[in-house]
């Protein structure tokens, strides 16, 4: 029993992994304060879902629902195209109260409120993944995966433009580089691993409905990224272990359930406090927070 | 190599730029001056498109002939050939200066699948004409700092050695002896002056009077948006009304 709490809590962690390491790229390496994440999370989980109902090979699903949310990001670099800062964090947290609102209205295709229940989980490369411990190691493989090709964004002369974007738009404008451009990849890049997430969360949970992508979901992934520290990838894996696990003992002290879920936004906010009051960069920051 | 024709910008009824031409010649250092709030910047601000100008053309010689550059994009104009220093320091902080550099060598690192499959890379070529022109200014012992951590001097010498690194026809210098002590300034005169032995093109804005006199082929000098005298070093020296607007006597 003790295993297969364990084994569900590192999932849980293997699916934030990725929404933080992704948002990390946006963030923490392009400066972008991006507060639609959750929305390609959720148009990630959805798109998944529904065309896993409609017949749809499993690997066309997880592809469609990354490219999706790709397009909605590269999307929200267009609306931004001349904003930055506050503008952007606006633009892009309007963008999850849209999405939001979408899901929750378009029943035809959502069943609104409601949501999907009894989504699938299948055998992949002959691995049957109702099997929670087979889906851990899917989960990990997928977080080695998006830790690898964001690690290999942001460590070739790519992730540098990225970067220097970031210190300084007109600057990196004055040498000759497309900056609009780059925010664009850098946007959809992370939204399509935010959309790889979603999937992995529809068929864990085998249920979604639109309260699973709201706006408040985007907290602690931002959190992760802030404690990790801005510009490190590192730091983002370790305190996504921190922030998952940390708020876990209050399951067993007792409370009801109405107070566990206000406790656990107290926890995350003690461990904000004490993190950026002892280590105002995260554990491996590269950046102050401005 | 660029002809300013007839330029203007307002700003809410303020003649910033007015009705302005000039050239600047191949090979020379051509220079910029007049008093705060002159114009100066603006005018390079129009030039390099940061701003747009409300009237007149910018000509600039590429290789594929005479274009006009109003209403480019500022990376489009650095790409044909324009680099420029910025009057405040804007290096990247949180880059290395080395990478400072690196960044400023060529646009292929903008190819996003050409870096992910480690197509384009820093390699030791790249890395070997960033770290010459470091120890040319002699910067060698910092090129791993950050440019955050860098002094007010060491920015500018990294950032015009950015610039230089950066493909360019033309340097457009935006007071880069300002705020800097005199073995700084000194090193920047004989930098500038080297290039214009290798046969750089340089338009330049400076006060310091005596660095601009002592290095420039040409000085135009501005005054309430408008150009008031060309000539040069020793006509602008000896000119009363310069004397008058830019000197206060």
């Amino acid at each position: 029993m003790i295993s297969a709490y364990f084994i569900h809590l590192l999932i849980l962690i293997g699916i934030y992994a990725i929404l933080a390491i992704s948002l990390q790229l946006s963030v923490g390496y392009g400066g972008l304060l991006n507060l639609g994440h959750i929305a390609y999370f959720g148009i990630g989980a959805y798109t998944y879902t529904l065309l896993l109902f409609q017949g749809v090979n499993f690997w066309i699903c997880v592809l469609s629902a990354g490219l999706l949310s790709a397009f909605f990001g590269w999307m929200s670099a267009i609306a931004i195209r001349k904003l930055r800062g506050d503008y952007l964090s606006l633009i892009t947290l309007g963008f999850s109260f849209v999405t939001y609102a979408v899901l929750i209205n378009w029943t035809e295709l959502t069943r609104g409120p409601l949501g999907i229940p009894g989504i699938p989980r299948l055998t992949i490369f002959g691995f049957d993944t109702n099997e929670n411990f087979v889906y851990m190691i899917l989960v990990f493989a997928v977080v080695f995966i998006c830790y690898f090709f964001i690690n290999r964004i942001v460590s070739s002369p790519f992730g540098k433009v990225i970067e220097a974007i970031r210190d300084d738009e007109l600057s990196a404008k004055s040498l000759g580089k497309s900056t609009f451009r780059v925010k664009c990849i850098t946007l959809a890049t992370s939204a399509f691993f935010a959309g790889i997430a979603g999937c992995l969360y529809a068929s864990y949970i085998t249920f979604i409905d639109p309260s699973s992508f709201t706006f408040s979901g985007i907290i602690p992934i931002i959190l992760i990224i802030i404690i990790g520290g801005l510009g490190s990838l590192p730091g983002t894996l370790l305190a996504t272990f921190l922030i998952i696990l940390l708020p876990e003992p209050l399951r067993f002290i007792g409370f009801s359930s109405s107070i566990v879920g206000p406790a656990r936004q107290i926890v995350y906010a003690l461990i904000l406090l004490i993190i950026l009051y002892y280590k105002p960069r995260g554990f491996y920051g590269k950046l102050d927070l401005e | 190599m660029l002809k300013i024709n007839n330029l203007k910008k307002h700003f809410s009824g303020i003649k910033a730029v007015n009705d302005c031409s000039f050239g600047v010649e191949k090979g020379k250092i051509t220079a910029l001056i007049g008093p705060n709030g002159s114009g100066k910047t603006t005018m390079f601000n129009l030039i390099c498109g940061v701003v747009e100008p409300d009237d007149g053309k910018i000509i600039f010689s590429t290789n594929t002939g005479d274009r006009n550059i109003v209403g480019m994009s500022v990376e489009k104009i650095s790409n044909l050939g324009i680099s420029r220093l910025f009057q405040q320091s804007r290096l990247f902080k949180n880059l290395t200066v080395l990478e400072n550099l690196l960044v400023a060598e060529d646009n292929e690192d903008q190819k996003f699948w050409k870096n992910i499959c480690g197509l384009n890379r820093f390699d030791k070529s790249k890395t070997e004409k960033a770290t010459k022109i470091l120890n040319d200014f002699g910067l060698n012992e910092i090129t791993h700092l950050t440019a955050g951590e860098l002094s007010f001097g060491q920015k500018r010498l990294v950032e015009l050695a950015r610039n230089i690194l950066n493909y360019h026809t033309v340097l457009v210098l935006d007071e880069p002896v300002a705020g800097v002590n005199p073995k700084i300034r000194d090193d920047i005169a004989k930098i500038i002056l080297q290039m214009k032995k290798d046969g750089e093109t340089i338009l330049l804005i400076e006060h310091d009077m005596s660095f601009t006199l002592g290095i420039s082929d040409k000085v135009i000098v501005m005054d309430a948006g408008k150009i008031i005298v060309t000539g040069t070093p020793e006509e602008i020296r000896n000119n009363p009304e310069v004397l008058r607007i830019y000197l206060g006597k």
